[in-house]
């Protein structure tokens, strides 16, 4: 007989045979011990952060040292940083006057995550906060937003319990995504968010095939406010301020993927990369919201 | 700060992978409630590396599925009691049937121990169904190669099997 066969045999004596295990099961156990880890209670976990804090503290020195020599390091010469590639329609000359956010100081993500925006839906004092960011050219995005946040708004948002924000992270592979998000942006300027955002997501497969994101928002807004919000899209460098704010939190949150979600309790931001479906999300609200 | 094409379902991969690898845990260490629990570990460890998780999730997580499985196995710590609560032989054997059927078990789990960490890894991986492409992305390894480690794993095994247990039994 030879190996090949021999060692089949005896391999074959460990097979698991017809056992099944249960991945239902399983997976609802996963998600208890990650909503278990998220609501631990931060006097156990001191010695962690304190550990995790003197980490990154010293990574942050070290990649400072390393990234900021006295002389100018750009090995293309000491030119400013080069700004993100503009999008396909957003090409306009300056506007006339300046506008309120692009005037805004620049203030750390963090500091101005907090204040409300169109973005924001929900009890600003809710216990829990949901953040998800999403690419509109992502269908994994389009299924969350038009599964998943539908009935979050209803049981959770709607009821006080949970303050939602949608955030933008357009991918670089997606060539329209930027571009939808400043319709998007611009319609929540003028009271039209969520029905943009829903628009969007639902006429994806359209707009991410003629790369015309602004006909489909045209189809569901007045005439005089689409006008506004193609105005603000070509003119207003609001719309654009708004993602790159969102993409700042993307850095700070180490998102990598579309759509993320975090759930913000009891002062820790807990990141679930992936679409998650309602019943679980549902399960993990529900432990965090019973451990108040 | 590195960018995934698209997004990574962690919901519907579970449910697609989750089964395979509680099995190929399962066959190492024996004990199906353990392999139940190191297969959660290793999801577990893939939800909290958002880099290792996109298109090459899946190698990732059988070669850190079976590695916690051949670490279980040679811990040896709590084998023995697995043997005992588990993996009853199928229909009604004999006591001696149930005891050859038991020692050979043990015997193959102990040489999977005792091989190199790749060839082990090759040996259950591929018994366990993966094809050669499989093999290689879970392995990081040149998939033109992978025959050739698959054949000399299989030839350790046996020499070492033969080795430790000679000829008797099924070591013909």
């Amino acid at each position: 007989m030879d190996d090949n066969r021999w060692v089949d045999d005896r391999l074959a004596s460990v097979d698991p045979g017809d056992w099944k295990p249960d991945s239902s099961a399983a997976f609802s156990g996963l998600m208890q011990r990650n909503a278990a880890q998220a609501a631990q209670p931060a006097r156990n976990r001191w010695w962690v952060w304190a550990t995790v804090s003197a980490t990154a503290a010293a990574v942050a020195i070290a990649m400072l040292l390393l990234s900021a020599p006295p002389a100018c390091a750009n090995p293309l010469g000491c030119k400013p940083a080069s700004q993100p590639a503009p999008a396909p329609v957003a090409d306009p000359a300056p506007p006339s006057a300046p506008a309120p956010v692009a005037a805004a100081p620049a203030a750390p993500a963090s500091t101005q995550a907090h204040k409300r925006t169109f973005k924001e839906s929900g009890s600003p004092t809710a216990p829990i906060t949901c953040e998800v960011y999403t690419d509109y050219q992502c269908p994994h995005c389009a299924k969350f937003y038009t599964e998943t946040v539908p009935q979050l708004m209803a049981d959770y948002v709607k009821t006080g319990k949970v303050r939602f924000i949608h955030r933008d992270f357009p991918l670089p592979q997606h060539p329209y995504a930027r571009l939808a998000a400043q319709y998007a942006n611009a319609a929540g300027q003028l009271g039209y968010y969520d029905t943009v955002v829903a628009q969007l997501f639902r006429t994806q497969g359209i707009w991410s095939g003629d790369g015309d994101p602004g006909l489909q928002v045209e189809s569901i807004l007045p005439p005089a406010v689409m006008e506004k919000v193609r105005a603000l899209v070509k003119n207003d460098p609001a719309p654009k301020a708004s993602i790159d704010l969102d993409m700042e939190m993307v850095r700070e949150d180490q998102v990598n993927q579309t759509p993320t979600l975090v759930i913000v309790w009891n002062g820790r931001r807990q990141v679930m990369p992936g679409s998650i479906s309602f019943p679980l999300l549902k399960s993990f609200l529900d432990d965090l919201l019973s451990r108040k | 700060m590195e960018i995934q094409a698209d997004s990574f379902d962690f919901e519907a991969f579970f449910h697609v992978h989750y089964e395979r690898i509680a099995r190929v845990i399962a066959r190492v260490v024996g004990d199906h409630g353990r392999a139940e629990d190191l297969a959660a570990e290793a999801f577990w460890k893939l939800w909290r590396t958002p880099r290792a998780q996109g298109e090459s999730a899946a190698g990732w997580l059988y070669r850190t599925a079976v590695r916690m499985g051949l670490n279980e196995l040679r811990s040896g710590q709590r084998r023995s009691r697995y043997e005992a609560l588990s993996e009853p032989p199928p229909g009604t054997p004999t006591p001696e049937e149930a005891h050859a059927s038991a020692e050979e078990r043990e015997q193959v789990r102990r040489i999977l121990a005792m091989l190199r960490p790749q060839q082990a890894e090759l040996l259950i991986l591929r018994a366990s169904g993966l094809s050669y492409d499989e093999l290689a992305s879970a392995l990081d390894l040149n998939a033109a190669s992978v025959g050739t480690l698959i054949s000399r794993a299989q030839q350790a095994f046996r020499k070492e099997y033969v080795k430790q247990y000679g000829t008797r039994q099924n070591g013909r």
